[in-house]
């Protein structure tokens, strides 16, 4: 290897460990500090908190799972593997490719779908059971989110353990 | 592939991440969402998760420490013909990357012990009843101090970590330094 792609691959290791502890930590963080907070909070404001953190978080993880792939691709390039030819080489980084899409897709599904649906929509117009039916409505939205988030976390835990494997190749 | 390697790796990452990520975490996400509820909130949750994440960050550290020892010796660098084997001695860039990153892990315990046995009890500690004007002022004074400095030494820890996270991705490469 040559001194400038050296330094490429040692800039490009460092962008996919930054890349993966935050977005790996962050979920840990999210589910093991976050969830334990808001059990000696008032209901209102979880909700608060978590359109606050959410939002925040979706883009957090949006820069990391792009800088995965954006030093992921050029490292494997660079590398001294031979894709095709390592057999075990390849099958994990395959397994740790399908990963990166589930966790695209898992993102996506949170953001554009549970997240929305988490905001009550009320108004002083609505009867009883109206009121009643949106809540009911909000709540399920919050199973989904928590169902969502552990599977996003186990997903993450299995890719490090890919990832902790692939090194030892 | 030696599974017991596999393991040792594999808890030395995650427990990396816990550390990074969730102090990158409790600084830009968390922070952020406590600001906007109100103070006896903010400050429950700031408690509550601040007492979580210190736990978190003992068993990081305790575990990046020994699975560090045990990557180390597995491949016959540590307490093998003699206490350090090349590369890990500081003629080589290996050597001297890693004892820096030790550097590094020791001020990060420093750092938490720090926080753990003298700014939080500070912090924690309540208000004796009968206490007079002068004695309430000067409580809270101390914990505001307290409260500076924990933040402080939370922003160190982070740049430090994410320091060795660093110079821990070129050791596949030989070391940085």
């Amino acid at each position: 290897m040559t001194r400038v792609e050296n330094i490429a691959y040692n800039l490009l290791s460092i962008v996919h460990a930054l890349s993966w502890s935050i977005y790996a930590g962050g979920a840990i963080c999210m589910e093991l500090i976050l969830r334990h907070a808001q059990e000696y909070m008032k209901p209102s404001q979880i909700a608060v908190v978590c359109e606050n953190s959410g939002k925040r978080y979706r883009w957090w993880s949006l820069f990391c799972l792009l800088g995965l792939v954006v030093s992921g691709i050029p490292l494997v390039a660079l590398g001294t593997h031979e894709l095709g030819v390592d057999r075990k080489y390849s099958v994990l980084l395959a397994c740790l490719t399908l990963l990166w899409l589930v966790q695209v897709l898992l993102l996506a599904v949170l953001s554009f779908r549970f997240h929305p649906e988490m905001h009550a929509r009320l108004s002083s117009s609505m009867s009883a059971e109206e009121i009643k039916r949106e809540r009911q409505r909000v709540g399920a939205a919050i199973v989904n989110m928590n169902i969502t988030v552990r599977i996003e976390l186990g997903c993450i835990v299995l890719a490090l353990a890919l990832g902790a494997a692939l090194h030892l190749v | 592939m030696d599974w017991s390697l596999l393991v040792a790796s594999f808890i030395h990452d995650l427990a990396l991440a816990a550390y990074v990520g969730g102090a990158i975490a409790m600084e830009f996400i968390l922070a952020p969402a406590q600001a906007s509820i109100p103070p006896a909130q903010a400050q429950i949750m700031g408690e509550k998760s601040s007492g979580r994440f210190l736990i978190l960050v003992w068993v990081s550290l305790i575990l990046i420490l020994l699975t560090g020892i045990y990557r180390l010796y597995w491949r016959g660098l540590l307490f093998g013909e003699s206490f350090l084997v090349a590369p890990l001695t500081w003629d080589y860039s290996y050597g001297r990357t890693l004892l820096v990153m030790t550097v590094f892990w020791c001020i990060l315990m420093i750092n938490g012990a720090l926080i753990t046995f003298v700014f939080r009890p500070i912090l924690s500690g309540k208000m004796q009843a009968g206490s007079s004007s002068s004695q309430g002022r000067e409580a809270m004074d101390a914990k505001m101090k307290a409260a500076t400095w924990v933040q402080n030494l939370t922003r160190v820890d982070v740049g430090l970590a994410v320091a060795t996270l660093l110079l821990g991705a070129s050791l596949s490469r030989g070391g940085l330094l």
